[in-house]
């Protein structure tokens, strides 16, 4: 019993020592990867669509949620740009509103008019207008062993590709 | 027949390690010259930035192998400079810090 | 027939094909080549022979004097072309701006005209004179403001052409050898050495030192950058621009040179460590490389401090989201225990996460600093296998660091009141954990900030806010984060760092963060994890001087404020966290044991107790 107690009591302790699956909290990246992956290739086109932006850059990056002692897991940002909208900003935060909406994302209109933000499950989409228009697709924290946290954010910031 | 340079050995060694380290730091310079992109330029300002940078990149370059080579003069063989001759002394001499520009050379 | 002057479409004018972003990053690698070149000249000129302009034979003949003078060549190049590619990159930020305002009032003259043709048709000839009055005066409007908006866009492509044109000629005035030469034998070239001494006087009087930087040329500036770029960039009052310039310029200049170095196997162990935090800081500031400032095209990102070798190697560093000097509202947050420049990247997308629910307040322009250029305590404190996290919590060493950061970020506060432009921006400092009792000590001695946030606080050196600072002091406090019991308080605590901000007595605003998870594998996610959820967003009503939308929670002590103490937190969520254990991880093995199930939760407690840090804070 006291083996197990040594086990138990060390899992306990420690996200520290990282007693999570890396499998299983690998596989929750992946998840949020794939699920960023079909927003930038859905929703994110129906925005620059409705406001005609033309997309000039993306990068995809993770970081620790936790402190370097306790990663606990990753966030993820997938950030694009695009040129100017033609449309006025106010109509243009209008039309990405109707865009997330109509592809099922609960809409929040912040106090500030320039922005505003879409969420579906563990993602947020993140619109902001102005002499560009910059838009995040990120993720709340995904709960990982501490070494896949740590690997996951020592990945190189990644291009994200951009099929038009 | 060899020289010998009146001038105390670990100025000598320093002198080595210094030239060497101005080599790297020339060497850094250059190759993040000749690879600073011009994307997200017009036309005109690309071909400016081109011309420009060209002389540069080939003069600091040089300069980088003119300190390497500079360090490569100081050879040294159990805790001694090695001097084939005079003209080698003044050449060692030479790149030294001024104050050392009047050591004495001898030849054996 | 009624005429109504409606104008025609204004089209979009001419996109800038060279951005203020893009001529950032060729700046920038121009100012770093040009301090690895200087640093050599400048070591070369130091061992040249005296006067070595001179011509006298026994200097000519020496090789170093003659390194020297050439070097000196291309150091005049380099010097006039920084310059040139700065004054161009201000010239398109300036552009991309007033771009961005006229592009803005064209596109809305599209709309009204557009809204205007409908109205028109809509009316048709039942229109009363009345209403025909009405669309004409609009029209008219209409037409004058088309009118503007054209000759606006004409005299903005002028600029725009002008700008090019005179960065694509200072360029070719030094783009061979010879005229490098000339640009060295020049009798009106910058004097650094003069420039230099007069930089070091000021160097701790920043509002002097502000007025003295902002008295200079362009062609001066960049040339106190390139040659003392760590200089520049970590003095307090120097504008947030310059020190960027400067930082990144010392940056990369460190990175290419101790590369080098490391290429060639020559690297020493201090090189080793300088090298490896600036990756650090590169990789920090390349996650945001396409993240700008909406309104004038730059960088969002600016490095305020840049210092890779300090701290006994653990580095210092600190980077804007936003410029400081032009903001309205600015937030410097301090990290606690364990920081060093290795830890950079997962702070700044904290840092970022502010930034953003800031800016979503839409009360004017934020600038969100990350500011770690203090000796923070390594290791893991709370981890007894970890041979670095031996702290002293009883001892003198752990409040004499936070003293000593106090005093460090206060001079960088005083730096950032001194550079700040226009009306006095609302200042907010933010202390998490460790860094929440720096800033702390910093409050102590007159932080000048109208706002502090304390998150995730072990203690405080007064007993009361009032004591503390005439801020306004804000509490952000998970009951079951085990770090912000520490504090001394009606309830007990350790009080080593001094006084629980979330009692009621201390005086401060509690804002609602909630309580964390009762787990014991949480408890140190509850102490991570404030710049999320509710907690994220009230820290951004406060940065954003939007006080009135922030939720509070009552204090401890006050009706509803009841808590664990830290032995009470301990035994409670090791017990919530045993029976998961059991269950999850030896189901079976509990199910044929039933019996020895319900000791497991006590003895894993007591192996804590015996074992954890938590036994050396509690005197076990």
């Amino acid at each position: 019993m006291r083996t197990h107690l040594g086990i138990a009591a060390l899992c306990l302790l420690l996200p520290l020592a990282g007693c999570g699956g890396d499998a299983e909290g690998q596989q929750k990246v992946d998840d949020v990867e794939a699920d960023a992956d079909a927003a930038v290739d859905g929703v994110v086109h129906d925005i620059a669509g409705a406001l005609g932006a033309t997309f000039t850059a993306g990068k995809r990056s993770f970081a620790i949620c936790g402190d370097s002692y306790a990663p606990r897991g990753v966030t993820m940002r997938t950030s694009l740009s695009f040129a100017a909208s033609e449309l006025p900003d106010g109509e243009a935060i209008d039309a990405a509103a109707a865009a997330l909406e109509s592809d099922g994302w609960t809409v929040t209109r912040p106090a500030n008019p320039a922005v505003v933000e879409g969420g579906k499950g563990e993602l947020v989409v993140r619109v902001q207008v102005g002499s560009l228009v910059a838009v995040d697709v990120s993720s709340e924290c995904v709960e990982t062993s501490d070494d896949v946290a740590r690997e996951t954010q020592d990945r190189p910031v990644e291009d994200v590709a951009w099929t038009e | 027949m060899t020289a010998t340079l009146d001038v105390p050995y670990a100025v000598l060694a320093g002198i080595k390690g210094k030239w060497d380290e101005a080599a790297d730091g020339l060497d850094g310079s250059w190759r993040r010259l000749h690879k600073t992109s011009t994307e997200g330029f017009s036309a005109e300002v690309s071909a400016a930035v081109e011309a420009f940078r060209e002389p540069w990149v080939d003069e600091i370059k040089a300069m980088a192998l003119q300190a390497q080579g500079n360090s490569e003069e100081l050879v040294f063989f159990r805790g001694l400079l090695v001097l084939v001759d005079a003209a080698q002394a003044e050449r060692v001499r030479s790149l030294l810090p001024w104050v050392h520009h009047a050591a004495g050379i001898r030849e054996w | 027939m009624t005429v109504i002057p409606v104008p025609p479409y204004v089209p979009a004018f001419k996109e800038m094909e060279s951005t203020p972003a893009r001529a950032l990053t060729f700046v920038t690698n121009l100012r770093a080549v040009t301090v690895g070149v200087k640093d050599v000249q400048g070591w070369a000129q130091g061992i040249a022979a005296p006067g070595w302009e001179g011509d006298t034979q026994a200097a000519h003949d020496h090789a170093t004097t003659r390194f020297a003078v050439r070097l000196d060549t291309v150091e005049a190049a380099l010097d006039r072309a920084v310059t040139a590619a700065d004054r161009f990159e201000a010239r398109l930020l300036e552009l991309t701006s007033s771009r961005g305002a006229i592009d803005a009032e064209r596109r809305s003259v599209n709309s009204d005209a557009a809204t205007l043709r409908a109205d028109v048709e809509a009316a048709g000839d039942a229109a009363t004179p009345a209403q025909i009055e009405a669309l004409r005066t609009r029209g008219e409007r209409l037409v004058a403001r088309a009118t503007e908006v054209t000759a606006d866009i004409d005299a903005w492509v002028v600029r725009h052409d002008d700008a090019e044109a005179d960065f694509i000629a200072a360029l070719a005035r030094v783009d061979t050898v010879a005229e490098g030469e000339v640009a060295a034998d020049d009798p009106g070239r910058v004097d650094v050495a003069a420039l230099t001494a007069a930089l070091r006087r000021r160097r701790d009087d920043p509002e002097a030192l502000n007025a003295w930087w902002a008295s200079l040329t362009l062609a001066q500036r960049q040339a106190l950058i390139t040659e003392h770029p760590h200089l520049v960039g970590n003095a307090a009052g120097i504008p947030a621009e310059s020190r960027d310039d400067a930082n990144r310029a010392a940056l990369y200049g460190d990175l290419d040179r101790l590369g080098q170095r490391e290429q060639d196997g020559q690297l020493t162990a201090a090189e080793e460590r300088v090298l490896e935090n600036a990756r650090h800081v590169r990789d920090g500031i390349d996650r945001f490389r396409e993240d700008r400032d909406l309104d004038t095209g730059r960088e969002l990102a600016h490095l305020l401090v840049y210092l890779p070798g300090a701290h006994g190697g653990d580095g210092a560093v600190a980077l804007s989201f936003g410029d400081p000097d032009r903001a309205d509202h600015v937030s410097v947050n301090v990290p606690g225990l364990t920081s060093e420049a290795s830890s950079t990247a997962g702070n700044l997308d904290k840092t970022f996460a502010l930034h953003q629910a800031a800016v979503d307040a839409g009360n004017g322009k934020v600038a969100s600093i990350y500011w770690l250029d203090y000796d923070a305590p390594s290791g893991n404190p709370l981890n007894p296998f970890d041979p670095l996290g031996q702290l002293d919590f009883g001892g003198v060493a752990i409040t004499a660091k936070a003293d000593e950061g106090g005093e460090r970020f206060g001079d960088f506060i005083d730096g950032l009141r001194a550079s700040d432009e226009g009306e006095r921006a609302h200042l907010t400092a933010i202390g998490h954990s460790y860094g929440s009792t720096t800033v702390g000590h910093a409050l102590q001695d007159g932080l000048p900030v109208d706002d502090a946030i304390l998150i995730g606080s072990p203690g405080q050196p007064e007993d009361t806010a009032a004591e503390l600072t005439g801020a306004d002091v804000w509490v952000g406090s998970k009951d079951h984060d085990p770090v912000t019991l520490l504090g001394s308080g009606e309830r007990g605590g350790v009080g080593a760092l001094g006084q629980d901000p979330a009692e009621d007595d201390f005086g401060g605003v509690r804002f609602e963060t909630g309580d964390g998870s009762l787990r014991v594998e949480d408890l140190l996610a509850n102490h991570t994890s404030y710049f999320e959820g509710e907690s994220l967003d009230n820290m951004a009503h406060i940065v954003a001087d939007r006080d009135g939308e922030v939720t509070t929670q009552p204090h401890r002590g006050d009706e509803g404020g009841e808590h664990l103490t830290l032995p009470e937190l301990v035994t409670a969520s090791s017990g919530a966290s045993a029976g998961e254990v059991v269950w999850e991880h030896g189901g079976e093995w509990a199910w044929e044991r039933g019996e020895d199930a319900v000791d497991i939760a006590g003895d894993v407690v007591e192996w804590l107790l015996e074992n954890s840090r938590w036994g050396g804070i509690l005197g076990r």
